[in-house]
């Protein structure tokens, strides 16, 4: 499979190719490398933003963003069109971000509730440039880390990626009903946090 | 505070280029997984093993430069390979150029010394049969098992050797002084041609002619004849 096209040619090309597109780019063996490509235009930012909104820190989420679109590769024949191509996507980055966590904890012996050491990694990288906005935003991502890693995915896919709870539900693998309780609960949480802070 | 209505953004920021560069990473990582996933047989690793030390081979010759020969190297060389080159093409083809006439000949001389052998096998004097065994009795009857003589010499036996020595040197200076002590022939050195030569020219009768020339005839003594007898004779001959 040759990988000999240029960023601007594919960049020009494919930007504005939609799922259904992509989909059928996949179809052809012979074009699953342009369909990468375009995948990898497509979602590196979304994906990228999804993954540090879990792991916090910049170079874990470089590390697993990278990890997972090798993940999507590799596994690009495996893709069926039944499921969105998005939600497909989604739930790999997502996995691979939860399933690093659970390595770091567990490498540091830390339990897996505990977010004590995702708090410091953020309270340490207020000055550093991969972190502004203001300081409500930084309060929002402290009261975040109250929840569990699963609590924060669903959050996080609701509230920034407004996702229905459907395409959530597919890339969580888990009801619509259990899913409306989480972020329902999520968000009554962050607020009671960001009223005493 | 409702957050669902005061919509709040996140605070993650990244480097300008970053995404671009986070692309050309994946795609540089997918490269080197597509060529992990890339079977090749076992053959192509003994290959590319023997092709990398043939490679490392010639770069050593490379580096160490051209190895020092000794003197009148190649000049021997040249002489070595023209050698053994004569000698593989005799081998194989046995169409080494000869002189004009050279198989002519060759074929005479075979011939002729084909010839010389069946003569020599066939010009052995015949024997009969059991001769050899025979002549191998009758050697060793006369060589080995004939009785031996024993030579003793007794002691005291210097005694007769020199007795012995004694007398066979009185008889050589006997027989030298015998000799010194004959009378030499005056005649003993000329020829009976130059005598019967100078004979002729002598006046001798028949008889000392004969009596001269043939030494078996003896000269008469006494002849029993008177001088009267002669006298009469001589007148009766003429002489």
């Amino acid at each position: 499979m040759s990988l000999g096209m240029s960023n601007r040619h594919s960049k020009t090309f494919f930007i504005n190719m939609k799922d259904e597109e992509i989909i059928a780019l996949l179809a052809n063996p012979d074009e699953q490398e342009k369909a990468f490509r375009v995948i990898l235009k497509a979602y590196k930012e979304k994906l990228y933003y999804h993954v540090r909104k879990i792991v916090i820190d910049h170079d874990d989420a470089d590390d697993v963003t990278q990890d997972a679109f090798i993940k999507i590769w590799r596994n690009l024949d495996k893709f069926r069109g039944d499921a969105k191509l998005y939600t497909w996507l989604y739930r790999i980055a997502t996995n691979e971000a939860l399933t690093f966590l659970q390595k770091k904890k567990k490498d540091k012996g830390i339990p897996i509730d505990d977010n004590e050491m995702l708090v410091a990694t953020l309270e340490s990288s207020k000055s550093d440039t991969y972190m502004g906005g203001e300081e409500i935003e930084m309060k929002l991502q402290k009261a975040l880390l109250l929840l569990t890693d699963k609590q924060r995915v669903v959050f996080n896919l609701k509230y920034f990626e407004e996702m229905k709870y459907e395409e959530i539900a597919e890339i969580t693998e888990t009801s619509v009903g259990g899913l409306k309780a989480t972020y329902h609960f999520a968000v009554k949480k962050i607020e009671e946090f960001l009223k005493k802070s | 505070m409702n957050i669902e209505i005061n919509k709040i953004r996140h605070p993650y920021e990244v480097s300008e280029g970053y995404f671009d560069e986070m692309e050309e990473k994946v795609m540089a990582q997918v490269q080197i997984q597509d060529l992990k996933n890339h079977e090749v047989s076992t053959q192509y690793f003994e290959d590319l093993t023997s092709n990398i030390l043939s490679q490392i081979k010639i770069e050593t010759l490379k580096k160490a430069g051209i190895p020092n020969v000794g003197k009148d190297y190649f000049d021997n060389l040249e002489t070595e390979i023209l050698a053994k080159t004569k000698f593989d093409i005799f081998k194989t083809k046995g169409n080494t150029p000869t002189p004009l006439g050279y198989f002519d000949k060759l074929e005479e001389q075979i011939l002729a010394k084909k010839n010389i052998d069946i003569l020599k096998v066939a010009n052995l004097p015949a024997t009969t049969k059991g001769y050899f065994e025979k002549l191998e009795d009758e050697i060793l009857g006369k060589t080995l098992n004939q009785k031996k003589v024993n030579f003793l010499l007794k002691k005291g036996g210097l005694k007769y050797f020199r007795n012995a020595a004694a007398v066979l040197l009185i008889s050589v200076i006997s027989v030298l002084v015998y000799k010194k002590t004959q009378p030499k022939d005056a005649f003993s050195d000329i020829s009976n041609e130059e005598m019967i030569a100078y004979l002729a020219d002598q006046p001798l009768t028949d008889l000392q002619l004969a009596t001269v020339v043939d030494e078996t005839i003896a000269l008469p003594v006494n002849l029993g004849v008177s001088d009267l007898e002669l006298e009469q004779f001589i007148k009766e001959n003429n002489i």
